[in-house]
């Protein structure tokens, strides 16, 4: 038996045929799958980049359901270590717009992987400018403000 | 201009909790600094996870400046707590040493409690009454936890040991995750207790103490750990029965009860079993029917055990470990036969035998895999085919008949009787297509001799796997 084949269309109009099975890892495309079977699904807000990364993902993480499956655990140490190398090879612009790609589609498992990677690029930062500079966040606060701040937070360091 | 653009902040405010939710309530704290969205966000982020060490460990030394640390970081966490008010909380995790004011502590998990929280870590190594020469303090958990209508999931651990003590009783109507490490007493038995729990999933209990007369009965358990192994002083239980139809994991240790009454565990996937045993008491389960020390009742008690295997026997993934074969090699004759199993674990002592395992490999109609976490065991006269121990004549035809396809070896010590076996099952199973050897790790892997020994062991791998056409291999320690 032949494996059902769906197609996805990026931003730019590239259609993907993608095996459902890898893209039903994403929630809103399972719903979408069943409420209208046997069409293209137009994912507008997504570039083909972004689309061919996030399909890279699902089809990692499918589940093969081939009713085997001992020394499991090995198997799922790999996928870790293989998710590590998948988002370190992320420039952070980009690593926005999968993060945004993986909320959108509702891909808990690709959320978390890149979430992560943010937290661990905050937290290797050695104080709030770090930060700032590092993802280019504005600071908004006035100088009273910031210093109330301060006076409340006084933690050592 | 992409590159300058701050996409961090121009993420929705749940992905952004996402992420604070995995840095430490301390690093998320930092960027409640960064900008004013990011101060909302903190106030607003329904995960706090807190650890005293991350204050503590830096500058440990001087007791005046420790004391200074305890108190900022008491601090700290008023205020997180504070600025948060009383929006709702998801998940709050709490890691606490000695030192830390413990009514303040309580005011802390009140505080989340009283704002709904679901999932709730507490580590708190406060020590009991008694313990350490302590004397005077006695910590005791808020009572509102064990009534709260909110918790789903709760882990309590403490170096110490924790108390479930409660004088009017307890009542969780949503919690489905129990997990205690070290729990020292319950109230009630546990089968009351878990009543009192009426939609719990999973129970991590180990080690414990338990009542010498207990029955875990419930509808909703799906994976149970218990290990009611921490008494030091010896006392074997009555009667153990678990009443658990939709059950799916169970790993249980314990000494050896006298009876199991009910063992309902009908959905049962995986086991893994630990039956204990002391030396005095492998002494009778080994003594001659015809000497002194031939004890009738001891022995029955012994056989009874093959109740609780009997109701294992539709699971598909067993483990057994050392004691437990050599209790076993009491019920070879009632046997019940597994025919749901694929996976055995099998750990072996070279002090306990292997009489059992023969029976066990005839039971297993279906098996594909077997793991030894060691070959080498006391050998008698019984261990049938099983291994390669003593001459092979006339010892039985268990392995011929066993559909085994893989077989894994841990902690290879390389000694003749383990290559013994291992020529014996590749010889011996006709199934056989997979064998995988794991040298013990704690050989020095620079010792010329230990390399020598690598080198011939993978070389007569070689020539075994042609000779039996099976795909066998040695591994060595650290290469995988």
């Amino acid at each position: 038996m032949s494996k059902k084949m769906i197609v996805l269309k990026s931003s730019e109009g590239v259609s993907f045929v993608v095996e459902e099975a890898v893209a039903r890892q994403s929630k809103i495309i399972s719903f979408l799958v069943e409420e209208f079977p046997d069409r293209e699904l137009p994912l507008t807000n997504m570039t083909s980049e972004i689309l061919r990364k996030t399909i890279e993902y699902c089809k990692k993480h499918v589940v093969e359901d081939d009713g085997g499956g001992d020394s499991s655990s090995s198997s799922s140490g790999d996928l870790k270590e293989w998710d590590v190398k998948f988002v370190a090879e992320i420039d952070q612009p980009r690593l926005m717009d999968l993060l945004m790609a993986a909320n959108y589609l509702d891909i808990p498992s690709l959320l978390d992987v890149t979430c992560q990677k943010v937290a661990d690029t905050i937290a290797a930062c050695n104080d709030e400018k770090e930060i700032r500079a590092t993802f280019n966040i504005e600071n908004d606060f006035t100088e009273e403000e910031v210093e109330a701040i301060r006076m409340e937070n006084q933690y050592p360091i | 201009m992409l590159e300058t653009m701050d996409l961090v902040s121009s993420l929705p405010e749940e992905v952004l909790c996402r992420i604070l939710s995995f840095l430490t309530t301390k690093e998320a704290d930092l960027t409640s600094v960064l900008s004013k969205r990011w101060r909302n966000l903190f106030v607003s982020c329904p995960n706090l996870d807190i650890d005293d060490s991350e204050f503590l460990h830096p500058q440990e030394e001087g007791k005046q400046e420790r004391n200074g640390v305890l108190q900022s970081f008491m601090d700290f966490v008023d205020r997180a707590l504070a600025l948060q008010g009383d929006s709702p909380i998801k998940r709050f995790s709490l890691k606490c040493r000695t030192g830390i004011d413990q009514v303040r502590v309580n005011l802390w998990i009140r505080n989340v409690l009283k704002r709904g929280v679901s999932d709730l870590e507490l580590v708190l190594d406060f020590p009991r009454y008694g313990s350490d020469g302590n004397e005077d303090e006695d910590y005791e958990l808020p009572w509102e936890m064990f009534e709260s209508k909110t918790l789903v999931n709760l882990k309590l651990r403490s170096e110490f040991g924790v108390d479930w003590w409660r004088d009017h009783g307890t009542f969780l109507p949503m919690l489905r995750s129990l997990s205690i490490k070290d729990l020292i007493l319950l109230p009630d038995d546990l089968g009351v207790f878990v009543s009192a729990l009426p939609v719990i999933e999973e129970l991590y209990l180990a080690p414990m103490t338990w009542y010498w007369d207990e029955t875990v009965s419930s509808k909703s358990l799906r994976k149970l750990t218990v290990h009611a192994n921490c008494f030091a002083e010896f006392e074997d239980p009555k009667s153990i029965s678990f009443d658990t139809p939709s059950l799916v994991y169970l790993d249980y240790s314990d000494y050896v009860a006298a009876d199991y009454p009910i063992v309902n565990l009908t959905n049962l996937v995986e086991a893994r079993l630990e039956v204990l045993v002391t030396e005095d008491q492998i002494q009778l389960i080994r003594a001659a029917p015809d000497s002194d020390e031939y004890d009738v009742v001891v022995i029955q008690r012994f056989r009874n055990v093959t109740k609780l295997m009997s109701g294992l026997r539709n699971v598909q993934r067993l483990s057994l470990t050392a004691d437990t074969l050599e209790v076993l090699s009491l019920s070879c004759d009632s046997m019940p036969v597994f025919n749901n199993l694929k996976f055995l674990n099998i750990k072996s002592h070279k002090e306990r035998g292997w009489q059992a395992v023969p029976v066990l490999l005839r039971n297993c109609p279906h098996l594909e895999t077997i793991v030894f976490e060691g070959l080498i065991h006391y050998v008698t006269e019984d261990c049938g085919d099983a291994c390669g121990c003593i001459s092979r004549e006339d010892k039985g035809r268990s392995l011929v008949s066993c559909p085994v396809k893989k077989i894994e070896i841990r902690g290879f010590e390389i000694t003749v009787p383990e290559m013994k076996t291992i020529r014996h099952l590749l010889e011996s199973l006709p199934c056989l297509k997979e064998m995988k050897i794991y040298a013990e790790e704690d050989n020095d892997p620079t010792n010329l001799e230990v390399l020598r020994e690598y080198e011939l062991i993978e070389m007569a791998m070689k020539y075994y796997g042609q000779l039996f056409k099976c795909d066998a291999s040695f591994i060595r320690p650290g290469s995988l």
